[in-house]
């Protein structure tokens, strides 16, 4: 019962490729660009623009 | 301002503590998150650990330890959400979450689904669950995860996105079908209360513990008080509760010890837990003492536990290769017996088809040597005693398997009567005189008259002439005594001989069937291992007792026969 078969392994692989390639995107966004929005009141944040510092 | 200079000092504003570890800092603001995340990682990292030891390749077993392990990393996860202060590192890891939550609540109902129905899930519905992980994976690094941080009021908490609400209608979804399945199965009558039993308390404790989960997940989202959402963790012990008492109530998981490894674990890391409580300070070093002597408590009694289990395992193990060897040897034993059964008959048959012609044989060489059909010239006495002894050894060996076959088939008969023992005895010496004189041996007789005994006569005939016969054929100088003695109302025959002996450790054997004494073949090369045993069949059959006494090798022999005297 545990030996896996070809197809279910390809697909565990590919899910956790995707998975981690997604994971990395994320990363990428939020730790190197810091690209994300900032809410400091939410009355002002539609005006504080501040994504993206860079 | 650089936008990032501002949350800098707007931090510090809010005071946020740095968190070097990750997950220990001043932010996280009570004890109870400490507890709430630390306890049920810890245990789910140890019951990972151990069903991993026990490297029984079983899917439910992967299952539970992937279960187990996401969950100790969400759990970890979660926790920097409330040490961390780097806003990216908040994103970062809150955005994470949603990888992994779901593939928690997939995992959880493939364990139930495997365990109930003792078979892996379809190719086309692992498909279908990889598909559902499809927009986590394909939307998780866009606005639709999180849309942005908010630190409004020293909050730092990120704020989820539509993609949230899909991950939990899932978990939602999931949870339901699990107890609809669990409870489905539960109610099956055509299955084993024992199977029913099982899934109902692994569907009760994975529901208790996801719905816990989802209700602080959803409630805490919905709500945006995170706070409230600590207390769902503490479903974790339902369900820890629900899977240790099926391990040790039935072995679930195929895993022997880990019920009471589980046990001591999870108490241990409970009282660990504790220990970050801050308004137990004056308790701590008794916590502390208490971790000690329960740590070398609990390793004292799992391995008791193991060893017995073992023990247990390896009896049970004996007893199954017992019980098939014993089949095996019933059957070789019913095989043998139709053998023997076989043999008896064919040897009867063949017998009885051979006794017929050796007595005409033996009759008419008889006859011929005494001249009733002529005078009998003398160069052919010789021969024709010859053929004579040759015939009567034949005769007497034919009877012998007659008797065997009888006595192996049941079928042998006596037919007791009143008799002279020693009449009968007298006359046996006088027919084997002849072979004694031959071979120049003194066959002395001290016999009594009237010693009356009930007995088969034939039967008693035959068991003298095996026993005479025998002392003459293994004695090759010397002498051969019969002795019949009537005594406290025992009728008793000794046969003496000066023969070749029997070494002490031959004389138990003496009697069984084909068994001859070592270096019988030099002395007597005719005898086939029959005549002692069809002697001893006998006398035992006439009630009697037969036994042998030597002093040993080349020391002569004493054959004694005793039956009950008139």
């Amino acid at each position: 019962m545990a030996t896996v078969d070809k197809k279910t392994l390809i697909l565990g692989i590919v899910l956790l490729l995707f998975i981690l390639l997604s994971a990395s995107v994320t990363f990428y966004r939020y730790m190197i660009l810091r690209d994300y929005e900032v809410i400091i009141d939410p009355e002002e944040a539609p005006d504080l623009n501040i994504a993206n510092p860079e | 301002m650089n936008p990032f200079d501002l949350i800098a000092s707007d931090a510090l504003q809010c005071e946020w503590g740095t968190a070097p570890l990750l997950f220990i800092s001043e932010n996280v603001f009570s004890p109870l998150i400490y507890y709430s995340h630390v306890m049920p990682a810890l245990a789910g990292l140890f019951l990972a650990f151990v069903v991993w030891r026990q490297r029984e390749r079983f899917l439910t077993n992967h299952l539970f330890i992937y279960l187990a392990l996401a969950f100790s990393l969400w759990c970890l996860l979660d926790l920097m959400l409330w040490a961390h202060e780097n806003p990216s590192v908040i994103m970062f890891v809150w955005s994470s979450l949603i990888y992994i939550e779901p593939t928690i609540y997939l995992a959880a109902a493939y364990l139930l689904y495997v365990f109930t129905v003792e078979r892996d899930i379809s190719f086309k519905t692992k498909f279908l669950m990889f598909l559902t992980m499809l927009p986590p994976i394909v939307l998780g690094p866009t606005h639709y995860n999180l849309t942005a941080f908010d630190y409004t009021n020293c909050d730092r908490e990120a704020v989820e996105g539509p993609l949230w609400y899909y991950l939990y209608f899932l978990e939602v979804s999931i949870t339901l079908w699990m107890v609809v399945f669990g409870l489905h199965t539960a109610m099956n009558k055509s299955l084993s209360t024992s199977k029913r039993t099982q899934v109902g308390l692994l569907t009760v404790g994975l529901t208790f513990f996801f719905l816990a989960f989802s209700w602080g997940n959803i409630v805490g989202s919905l709500s945006a008080d995170w706070a409230v959402a600590q207390y769902g963790l503490f479903g974790m012990p339902v369900f820890l509760g629900a899977i240790i008492y099926l391990i040790v109530r039935f072995q679930t998981f195929r895993i022997r010890v880990l019920g009471v490894t589980a046990l001591v674990g999870t108490l241990w890391i409970l009282l660990f837990s504790i220990l970050f409580l801050q308004t137990i300070d004056s308790a701590r070093p008794v916590i502390l003492i208490t971790l000690v002597f329960f740590g070398l408590l609990g390793f004292f009694l799992i391995r008791s536990v193991q060893q017995e289990i073992e023990t247990t395992e390896r009896l049970k193990i004996l007893t199954v290769d017992l019980e098939k060897a014993n089949g095996q040897l019933e059957d070789a034993n019913t095989k043998l017996k139709e053998l023997d059964q076989m043999k008896s008959e064919f040897l009867s048959i063949a017998s009885h088809q051979l006794r017929a012609p050796i007595t005409a044989v033996r009759g008419y060489a008889a006859n011929i040597n005494e001249g009733e059909y002529g005078k009998v010239p003398k160069n052919l006495k010789e021969p024709l005693e010859t053929v004579q002894e040759a015939a009567r050894l034949m005769a007497n060996s034919i009877e012998d398997y007659l008797n065997i076959s009888r006595i192996e088939q049941g079928r042998m008969k006596y037919e007791r009567s009143d008799f002279d023992f020693a009449d009968l005895a007298k006359k046996v010496v006088h027919e084997l005189a002849p072979i004694a004189e031959k071979k120049k041996l003194k066959l002395l007789a001290n016999i009594p008259d009237d010693v009356m005994i009930t007995a088969d006569v034939g039967k008693m005939k035959q068991v003298l002439t095996n026993l005479i016969d025998n002392a003459i054929k293994y004695t090759t100088a010397g002498s051969v005594s019969v002795m019949v003695e009537k005594k406290e109302g025992v009728a008793r025959l000794t046969i003496t001989d000066t023969g070749v002996g029997i070494p002490p450790e031959e004389i138990g054997l003496l009697f069984e069937k084909f068994k001859r004494a070592r270096g019988a073949n030099k002395v007597n090369t005719t005898g086939t291992g029959l005549g002692l045993y069809v002697a001893k069949q006998l006398t035992e059959g006439n009630a009697g007792k037969i036994w042998v006494e030597s002093d040993g090798a080349g020391k002569g022999s004493r054959f004694i026969v005793e039956l009950p005297a008139k």
